[in-house]
């Protein structure tokens, strides 16, 4: 698939390689391919990889421990680790290499690990026999098997070095016990022939408490979530893998970008999700898809079912809250959404947090909380949903195609598959109803480019706005300049909201292009966007109010002048008044009163009674500049 | 050298513990030894520089005996370590050889073992030991036994009965080998609370009064420095200015864990190896780690330990840690006191000055010589002020800061 306007038809070798990679298991695949799709990770993997080596080479022994979420990419890095690995003269003279591949089923002790390390050696090491010589282990009694099994190690490995990679670290120590992680201990300390590379989808007590055994061993290495260039990267990756130059093309443009941040949005990081939504790039495949997902998600959801148990109620509504919610609530609504105190919310979502089912985002004054996994949200989704669409695949169907593109896929009769039409139909439901999200999604980005004062990320992000068909995008950089300073967090603007904002601030400003150097446009903007805002919600509205005094306090003059074009703009509209008085209530509480809004009370209590007569107070040629200006009606009565 | 944050050091990279070495193999000419420490501040390397460095003269074991869980396993565990020691003509091996051949056994390593579980484990230890005799050419046999007191944690569970008598054949074999036996005792968990639950089943004994306890302490503020420029270096890390490397080490209380820990982290910060390392870099990472939710530097130990460690009194000595840390330097006894005396007003004079002497004891504490009283590790006062949300309060010097 290239640009999505053209339905070219797809090669069968391509469909082949995207429906390989969309399975995307990573102790499977292809190592040329691993190296290919790393993206953002190098420095880890070197480091990790450095670690092992120096390991190898000296009497140093580095343990490491890769925690993240699921389709975080551990085991892609454990994969690829591993054959980095083996390709070095090092651990071909001086290690064996054990790569525990994902679970480890029925290891409940320290003894039945070493079995399970000797089978993985056999595999590898076909030249040690190992297996014959485990056979005489199977007469002996436990204890005694216990011991020969570790000596039956020792032999193997004679002056090599135990190199284990294992993954789902938290569950083993879970099925070993306390037992058996002392015994593992002692067997690491003792004989010193042992490195760990292992991974979990968090910490667990085992290695962060402080009196279990491996406590500390580790040198932990968080895998963080990719950003947005990072997503770009691999995309382009997998196009390019994929043999599809022209989609590799088009993901670099800004109408691309743009469609990919939406993605980003929606995907929060997770590289398994991206891997499935490269799937999804060719039309042909839309039902392959959704099997491919639910196939991922029925292997996922029996893991995440079990998490959810281990909660306590209060917890668990509020994960199913965070579900439903999609995006970052603060501690208030959560509160309210599950009828719990702010405070007992408060501690509750700190617990949540240590346990990472949940991570927090500072914005403005208070504290936002979201899901940390985004597939936990996916397998709950389709478990509630019952049936329903998968909301993923029906929001990537919004982001990446307009609405009349869905409409023609839609007719097409070629397509008319029962599956494809449920979600076609959900698809274009939602841009109808609800809006472009990429454009939310570059509104998203947009503001926090501001708040960290990324001019190139600004300009960058206003391209995007265009390509994807906003007129006048500066509006909503005006719209993003003003959200922030006026400091709104309580509230996130769906696009619609926004849309709305950024045509009322239309009207105002005229200067696009000193959109940055002039600060007329800025207290145009905090004024109109504030105006706006009460009359979209008076609640949100009069949030910002305080922080307008500020603007007025340090810039009177600019201020002055924008509540006139204000006046001269919305003086007539039913809103204003109220807006303007709570502006006045304000400052009187503040005490912030200032001589400058005396005349635009008179001006606009003129305007709404249709009585001149209330600009007499006003001092004559400011009165005559008003009425020129602003009330042409009344020119000649004053 | 690259940072290693618990992992094993290869010899030439345990720094700075010559010194405690040497004082150990001095002290263990005379007598056995029991060392004490926080948790990750390098008693196992400790033990391995001692292996390393002790005289040729002398049979230096080391085993991490925390999965043991018999006295018969651990007694199977002592044979096996001594026969290497033994020519194949010694009796011990005509001895063992010999028993195996009676109670069936099994194998550790080349060591064809006797099935213990039908013999007296304490017999077998004192025979055993009773053939070091036939060495004339080891001064010495070092029994250095890592993580002891969760072996006899796991016996007591089990036979309270059987970790007493351990405890006190250990002793007896102590005394009556005083020229060429010695052991060396340590463990995360602290060997006087195995001992306390002994007691609290009947055990009357004293069973390590005969030991030297020795500390392991921080590094030496130059040898810290040592370690945090070597680190540096092998990292590829340049230092602003000469003083960095002595910051690092100062800043983390010289505790070489950390100093590995926060170079370790500043690797995986973005950007830190492309530009000098300076007081602020290090001072963030350095914060992020004190303030992170998944407490790798054990910092919330020190306020979860205070319940099992001061039962009913906990809520004074939070008191007493409460005013020393939102004190900006060293403070006065009276004046602490004071301060936590504002919240239990009833507690009297003398059980405020007991309750700081344990804490200096369990380390939240160090005096000056003038009995100024401040936090011991720098690091845990940073936490405790920042988890307890604390504000800073003048002194009676008039600093507030």
């Amino acid at each position: 698939m290239t640009a999505p306007a053209k339905q070219k038809a797809v090669s069968t070798d391509q469909a082949k390689r995207a429906l390989y990679l969309s399975h995307f298991t990573p102790s499977m695949m292809l190592p040329e391919t691993l190296e290919a799709m790393l993206v953002q990770r190098e420095p880890l993997l070197t480091r990790v990889f450095g670690n092992v080596l120096e390991s190898l080479r000296t009497g140093s022994r580095h343990h490491t421990l890769l925690v993240g979420p699921r389709g975080i990419g551990k085991t892609h890095l454990i994969s690829l680790l591993h054959h980095r690995l083996s390709q070095t003269q090092d651990s071909k003279d001086k290690a064996l290499i054990a790569w525990m591949r994902e679970e480890e089923w029925g290891v409940t002790s320290f003894f039945e690990l070493i079995m399970r390390i000797l089978r993985t050696l056999d595999a590898t090491y076909p030249q040690y026999d190992i297996v014959k010589r485990t056979n005489p282990l199977y007469e002996l009694k436990v204890d005694d098997a216990a011991i020969q099994a570790e000596t039956l190690l020792l032999d193997v490995l004679a002056d090599k070095c135990l190199v284990v990679l294992m993954e789902n670290l938290d569950d083993l120590f879970d099925q070993i016990g306390d037992q058996g992680q002392k015994a593992w201990r002692a067997f690491i300390q003792n004989h010193g022939n042992t490195v760990l590379v292992c991974t979990t989808p968090s910490l667990f007590a085992g290695v962060s408490i402080q009196k279990s055994p491996f406590y500390g061993l580790f040198d932990i290495e968080p895998l963080v979530e990719l950003e947005f260039e990072d997503v770009v990267s691999l995309l382009r990756k997998i196009a390019i893998e994929r043999g599809d130059a022209d989609l590799a093309a088009f993901i670099d443009t800004a109408e691309g970008r743009a469609r990919i941040r939406a993605v980003h949005h929606l995907a929060e990081g997770n590289p398994r999700i991206y891997i499935i939504f490269a799937q999804f790039l060719n039309h042909e495949a839309l039902d392959e898809l959704v099997h491919a997902f639910m196939h991922t998600l029925d292997e996922l959801t029996p893991y995440y079912q079990s998490r959810m148990k281990e909660l306590p109620a209060q917890q668990r509504k509020i994960i199913e809250y965070l579900v439903t919610y999609r995006g970052a609530a603060s501690v208030k609504q959560i509160a309210s959404a599950s009828f719990i105190t702010q405070q007992v919310c408060s501690s509750q979502l700190g617990q949540l947090k240590d346990k990472r089912y949940v991570r927090s985002n500072k914005e403005g004054r208070g504290s936002f909380y979201e899901l940390n996994e985004p597939l936990m949200r996916l397998c709950m989704d389709v478990k509630q949903q019952r049936g329903a669409p998968i909301s993923l695949i029906v929001g990537l169907l919004r982001i990446w195609y307009r609405l009349e593109e869905l409409q023609i896929w839609q007719i097409d009769p070629k397509r008319s598959q029962s599956l494809e039409s449920l979600y076609l139909d959900h698809a274009i439901d939602g841009l109808i109803k609800h809006g472009d999200p990429k454009i939310e999604a570059i509104f998203r980005d947009l503001r926090r480019a501001i708040q960290s004062k990324n001019n190139d990320r600004v300009l960058d992000l206003r391209g995007e706005l265009r390509a994807i068909g906003v007129v006048e995008p500066d509006n909503w950089i005006y719209v993003a300049i003003a959200l922030k300073r006026l400091d709104t967090s309580d509230h996130i603007f769906s696009s619609v909201e926004v849309h709305e904002l950024a045509y009322e601030l239309s009207k105002l400003i005229r200067n696009q292009d000193l959109f940055f150097d002039d600060p007329i446009n800025e207290q145009i903007a905090y004024f109109g966007v504030s105006f706006a805002t009460y009359r979209l919600s008076t609640k949100h509205g009069l949030a910002v109010i305080s922080s307008l005094w500020e603007e007025i306090v340090l810039h009177p003059a600019e201020s002055e002048f924008s509540m006139m074009l204000l006046i001269r703009r919305y003086g007539r509209d039913p809103a204003f008044p109220g807006w303007f008085k709570h502006l006045i209530e304000n400052a009187t509480i503040l005490g912030k009163r200032l001589r400058v809004f005396k005349g635009l009370e008179l001006v606009l209590a003129a305007l709404q009674s249709g009585d001149p007569t209330k600009l007499w107070a006003i001092p004559s040629e400011q009165r005559k500049l008003f009425a020129k200006y602003f009330l042409p009606n009344f020119d000649r009565s004053i | 050298m690259k940072p290693n944050p618990g992992g094993i050091l290869a010899p030439n990279e345990i720094i700075g513990r010559d010194q405690v070495v040497a004082r150990l193999l001095a002290t263990l000419v005379q007598q056995s030894v029991l060392i004490t420490a926080e948790r990750r501040s390098g008693k196992t390397h400790v033990l391995e520089k001692l292996k390393s460095d002790a005289p040729g003269s002398w049979a230096v074991i080391k085993r991490d005996i925390g999965a043991i869980r018999s006295a018969a396993e651990f007694a199977q565990y002592v044979v096996a370590d001594l026969y290497p020691y033994f020519s194949p003509q010694a009796n011990f091996r005509h001895w063992l050889n010999d028993m195996a051949a009676q109670l069936g056994g099994t194998k550790i390593g080349p060591v064809a073992l006797p099935n213990f579980s039908a013999k007296d484990w304490k017999k077998t230890l004192e025979d055993a030991i009773a053939h070091l005799d036939e060495l004339p050419n080891i001064e010495k046999a070092v029994f250095l036994w890592d993580e002891i007191p969760w072996m006899l944690e796991a016996i007591t569970k089990n036979n309270p009965q059987e970790a007493m008598a351990l405890l006190d054949c250990l002793r007896a074999l102590r005394q009556t080998r005083p020229a060429k036996l010695r052991m060396v005792f340590t463990g995360s968990l602290g060997l006087h609370h195995i001992v306390r639950q002994l007691k609290d089943k009947g055990y009357n004994n004293s069973p390590v009064n005969d030991m030297l306890t020795i500390e392991i302490e921080p590094l030496s503020s130059t040898d810290a420095a040592d370690l945090a420029q070597r680190l540096c270096e092998g990292s590829g890390l340049q230092p602003a200015d000469t003083s960095t490397h002595a910051m690092l080490a100062a800043t983390v209380d010289c505790m070489p864990y950390y100093i590995h820990h926060v170079v370790s982290s500043l690797l995986k910060t973005p950007n830190v190896v492309t530009k000098p390392l300076d007081a602020s870099t290090i001072d963030a990472a350095i914060t992020q780690a004190i303030h992170s939710a998944d407490n790798l530097w054990d910092l919330q130990h020190y306020e979860e330990r205070t319940k099992p460690y001061y039962g009913t009194q906990r809520g004074e000595c939070l008191a007493l840690l409460d005013a020393v840390a939102s004190s900006h330097a060293p403070i006065p006894m009276a004046a602490v006191i004071q301060r936590a005396k504002a919240a239990y007003p009833t507690v009297i004079q003398q059980d405020w000055i007991e309750l700081t002497r344990m804490l200096e004891r369990d380390h939240y504490f160090k005096r000056t010589p003038t009995g100024e009283v401040s936090f011991k590790f720098t690091v845990v006062k940073r936490w405790w002020i920042w988890h307890r949300n604390l504000a800073p309060v003048a002194n009676a010097m008039g600093s507030g800061k």
